[in-house]
């Protein structure tokens, strides 16, 4: 056994130091021939018999040499070592094909690593904390992942499987003493996408908070690099307050001075100590780093909302738990549904959304970008699919080039089968090389796929308007595990093939040399053909994709909202430390002056600004009736100024809109007019007419509440105004509730129409707020950051840029592709073409046969390519915002493009061919 | 000619080789060929490469060990010598090797009876 062990290591020693052991090896033959031959001269042989005999002594040399080479070294390891070592001899010798080779890999392996890496950094991230296998997000099969306080804090204290609970959420605070600075405009080439993200006017010190149970830092087993987590006293009611800043912000704001332990700051006006820093890109369970972490105690003081946390009907927080060792989570969604059954006995009153109670606990991993839903898992898998195809190209394009070389490389390759390689070592030889160039490929795929994401990471970062992007794109073990097996699998794919052909055991045809005659090129056309084909199919689906796409997201910006967009800024105005009464107070006086410029024609107010997220319901009971009835119907709804209709274009259809007199100001609309929309009118009265119908607001229904905010009620409200159906929830359809409620300006945002651009005007609304000096804060965005925002627009919109990236990277492969593959061809055929010349063939004949020849495959792959992007366009419909999936646009410029494209890459080498003289053809070679 | 000679057993040359050695004390290759063929009085083929060969074997093993030196006659040679896990082996190879010849031994005689 450890006989065995010795030998081997002695093996592999003398296998990396051949030479030395061979040449000790030849001296000690030749002393032992010496002393044979001296013996049989003494024996009385003449010298040549001597010599002659003590050879046939020993044995035959040359085999003895080889199995001394045997017995020494590592056979197989050695003959390994001896093909890496000829792959990268040849490879150098043709430097051309090796560099053209190995960057078209590299950028098919690169973008396949890229949107690894990406996928790897986000969805398989796990968190920052010891075990976080153990730890879990609490969610609803409802897809609510909301709770309120109180049954947190129920299911947190009688839970009997978890070791911890904690609670999350996040707020904007006012620091004050501290000047951020303004976050800029989107710029770069997120701005030159077309988003736009709204951002602070400067002067402006607003923070990212997360508000977290107390116990947070405990559970997740996370303790601060400085200073110390929370204590249990600290989200008490009437507790110290205290907050920890994140590292990110601490080097940001604070240059990393330990001092800001020492320090008091004023948060929202309310004088807080900063106990402790978190670790660097600190996420816990949120996809942003937080700049504070304030407790939910001290939370509901800045915002002054004490009650918040004890409404059990506001949502208010994120629920993550640690489980205790050993429960499944199974178990947890058992007991936290057990509990919700007695929840539900206890509090019989909560009027909860009908959705929310029937839904039961799904315990799922936790991960700092949120469980992984089926609509993220399939974009993901389509992205993949998208840079899989690329990778397929770049396969496809050295395989082509591989048999292009194999080729020319065929008397070599026919010596070294006439001498007796076996076609097995044959193929390994081959394999070799391939592996070479596709390992080089990788390691190049890597660090370039590192440094396009670093680049597109700077260009994004400063576009987030709060909190820290904290994405940990280096590469790590699984990234390179899968390069590693990109490149490998690569290699295969397109080592293969044309090492099985270029070993086919042909010999004579081969050393004849008449391979690129004639019959020749008819055996290896098919192969080349079908990688020409895969090359145009692809191409064809990807660039399908990134044009539907493309004209969606265009089409996303030309769709008929029901109002007017442009020229539209929206206004948030907020203060940092004073009451609401003043924000409210303040707004109205700032609506009349902006209203007083020249540049602005209109001024209006509304709780929800359309496409601006902040969506709410309301309980609806028409024809009048109790407003508290828990059956009743829901809407969305909207606080505006009477104003409102007219500034933001929102046609009404019959009866009127509101007058100054009908504004309330408090939220009792009992009796009030208000105006509802279409879709409203048809649900609430299909068939009949609306105007003069009455309807009650109330707590009922579906409607939807969040901690802190005061709802409008109302005793039979008179419908006097239908108005035009918007998009303000999305993009992709007409919403299907709203209910118009007069009020003054109290209500929330500004809305500004200005009378020419809008840069000016946010530019005026800068200098009339430093004007006030209200020490009032506001936020800024004009329309575009209202797309900018919708899902389905972003979801277009990057779609169509990554697609495009992608489908012309592919397009460069392929007509490169297309370009060599043709030229090898006809190089190969120059003889024939010389004959055909000779025999007097008009030039113009010869190129339409040779591009008829060509083209076939070019034809053959775009037909295919036509029936994958059937597929694959079906499968984007819900992103195309009602273009036809078969838009006939789309395909045919596509298709004529990519057939111009091929038709080109195959008609340059043809061109040339023909253009030689037919003697020189003839002797070619 | 190559009827009356027995080729050698695989495995039988490494015994024949470290008795050599564990005998005779260093001695070059050259040497450790003349006395097999001494003993083997022409009864055995032996190639004398192949003895080399059986030498890296045994040198990889650690069973043997390796210098080069000077032989009698003024040339320059490669000697070997037992190493105690040679010596080892060589007992335990012995022991093995004599049982069987013994077993072979009785089965042959076996066969004479009948």
């Amino acid at each position: 056994m450890l006989a065995t062990l010795k030998r081997l290591i002695a093996k592999t020693r003398s296998a990396f130091s051949s030479t030395a052991s061979d040449f000790d090896f030849e001296e000690e033959l030749q002393s032992h021939i010496a002393m044979l031959e001296e013996e049989n001269v003494r024996r009385g042989m003449s010298c040549e018999e001597a010599r002659r005999a003590a050879l046939l002594k020993i044995g035959g040399l040359a085999q003895l040499r080889e199995s001394h080479r045997e017995t020494r070294g590592l056979p197989q390891f050695d003959s390994f070592l001896r093909d890496i070592r000829y792959a990268l001899r040849a490879l150098r010798k043709h430097a051309g094909f090796t560099t053209i080779a190995v960057i078209t890999l590299a950028i098919g392996i690169g973008v396949n690593t890229a949107t690894f890496t990406a996928w790897n950094a986000v969805a398989l991230r796990p968190i920052q904390a010891p075990e976080p296998k153990r730890l879990v997000q609490l969610t609803r099969t409802t897809r609510d992942q909301m709770f309120s306080y109180p049954d947190y804090a129920y299911y947190r204290d009688n839970n009997r499987t978890f070791s911890g609970l904690v609670a999350i959420n996040f707020q904007g605070l006012s620091l004050s003493g501290v000047t951020t600075g303004p976050s800029p405009a989107t710029g770069g080439i997120v701005g030159a996408a077309g988003f736009q993200f709204p951002h602070l006017l400067a002067g402006t010190s607003e923070v990212l908070a997360a508000t977290i149970s107390g116990n947070y830092f405990k559970v997740l087993g996370v303790n601060a690099i400085l200073g110390r987590t929370f204590l249990p006293e600290e989200d008490g009611p009437g507790g110290p307050a205290a907050v920890m800043v994140s590292y990110n912000f601490w080097e940001k704001q604070f240059a990393r001075n330990p001092s800001v332990l020492t320090r008091n700051l004023t948060l929202n006006g309310v004088g807080v100590a900063v106990v402790g820093i978190t670790p660097p890109d600190f996420l816990g369970t949120s996809p942003t780093v937080p700049d504070f972490w304030v407790p939910f105690a001290l939370q509901s003081r800045l915002a002054s909302e004490e009650n918040a946390l004890h409404d059990r009907n506001s949502i208010c927080c994120r629920v993550f738990g640690r489980l205790k060792g050993g429960v499944s989570q199974v178990q947890a969604e058992a007991n936290l549904n057990a509990l919700r059954g007695n929840l539900q006995v206890a509090f019989p009153e909560t009027k909860q959304r009908p959705g929310r109670q029937a839904g039961s606990f799904v315990v799922v991993q936790a991960s700092p970008f949120g469980p992984t839903d089926s609509g993220t898992t399939a974009v993901a898998i389509l992205i993949l699919a998208a840079v899989s195809l690329v990778l397929l190209i770049a396969c496809a394009n050295v395989a082509s080039l591989l048999l292009a070389r194999s080729a020319a490389r065929q008397r070599e390759i026919a010596i070294r089968l006439a001498i007796g390689a076996s076609r097995r070592r044959l193929i390994r030889q081959l394999l070799t090389e391939s592996g070479v160039i596709g390992l080089v490929a990788g390691a190049a795929g890597v660090v370039f796929s590192w440094w396009a994401l670093r680049f597109l990471m700077l260009q994004i970062a400063p576009s987030i308007p709060f909190g820290n992007l904290a994405l940990h794109l280096a590469p790590d073990r699984r990234v390179l595990a899968y390069m590693l097996f990109l490149s490998i699998g690569a290699t295969f794919l397109f080592g293969l093939a044309p090492a099985l052909e270029a070993s086919k055991p042909n010999l004579s045809s081969a050393l004849k040399d008449d391979g690129a005659a004639f019959g020749g090129r008819l055996r290896k056309s098919r192969l080349r053909d079908l990688m020409v084909g895969t090359q145009v199919a692809v191409c064809f689906i990807l660039l399908i994709a990134a044009g539907l796409l493309a004209r969606a997201s265009q089409r996303a910006l030309e769709v008929d909202l029901g109002f007017n967009y442009h020229n539209i800024v929206m206004l948030n105005i907020f203060s940092p430390s004073g009451t609401s009464a003043a924000v409210k107070a303040a707004r109205s006086r700032l609506a009349q002056q902006f209203g007083s410029l020249p540049e602005i024609e209109s001024v209006a107010g509304a709780s929800r600004v359309p496409l601006a997220g902040g969506i709410r319901a309301v309980g609806v009971v028409p024809n009048g009736g109790d407003p508290n009835d828990p059956g009743a119907g829901t809407s969305l709804f909207n606080l505006v100024t009477p104003n409102y209709f007219q500034t933001m274009g929102i046609r009404i259809l019959r009866g009127r809109a509101f007058n100054a007199q009908e504004v309330r100001e408090d939220m009792n609309f009992d009796g009030s007019p208000v105006v509802v929309s279409e879709a409203t009118a048809r649900k609430f009265w299909p068939g009949q007419n609306p105007l003069g119908r009455r309807l009650s607001l109330g707590p009922g229904g579906d409607s939807i509440r969040f901690s802190g905010e005061v709802y409008p009620h109302s005793v039979s409200s008179l419908v006097v105004g239908i108005a035009k159906d918007v998009r303000s929830v999305g993009l992709d359809a007409v919403d299907d509730t709203c209910i118009y409620l007069p009020s003054d300006y109290s209500g929330g945002s500004l809305l500004i129409r200005a009378r020419t651009d809008e840069a000016k005007t946010v530019a005026s609304v800068q200098r009339v707020l430093a004007a006030n000096h209200t020490g009032l804060e506001a936020i800024v965005g004009d329309s575009r950051t209202a797309f900018s925002n919708q899902t389905g627009f972003v979801l277009s919109r990057v779609g169509a840029i990554g697609s495009t990236i992608i489908g012309i990277l592919g397009l460069l492969m392929a007509s490169v592709g297309i370009y060599g593959t043709v030229g090898f061809a006809v190089a190969q055929r120059t003889q024939e073409i010389g004959i055909r010349m000779a025999m007097g063939a008009q030039r113009a004949q010869v190129l339409r046969l040779i591009l008829y020849e060509t083209m076939r495959p070019v034809a053959m792959g775009l037909m295919g390519g036509i029936a994958g992007s059937v597929i694959v366009s079906t499968l984007l419909r819900k992103l195309l915002f009602g273009l036809s999936p078969l838009d006939p646009a789309t395909f045919l410029s596509v298709l004529l493009f990519l057939a111009a494209v091929a038709l080109f890459a195959g008609y340059l080498p043809t061109k040339n061919a023909t253009r030689t003289d037919p003697m020189v053809a003839l002797r070619y070679e | 000619m190559a009827e009356s000679k027995s080729d050698i057993l695989q495995g039988t040359l490494d015994l024949m080789v470290l008795k050599t050695l564990d005998a005779m004390g260093p001695v070059h290759g050259y040497g450790i060929a003349r006395r097999i063929e001494q003993i083997g009085e022409d009864a055995l083929q032996v190639n004398q490469g192949t003895i080399y060969l059986c030498l890296i074997r045994l040198v990889q093993k650690g069973w043997i060990s390796a210098t080069w030196g000077t032989s009698d006659n003024n040339r320059k040679a490669k000697y070997y010598a037992i190493t105690r896990a040679g010596r080892k082996q060589l007992r335990s190879e012995a022991k093995n090797w004599r049982r069987v010849a013994d077993v072979m031994g009785r089965f042959l005689q076996l066969e004479s009876k009948r």
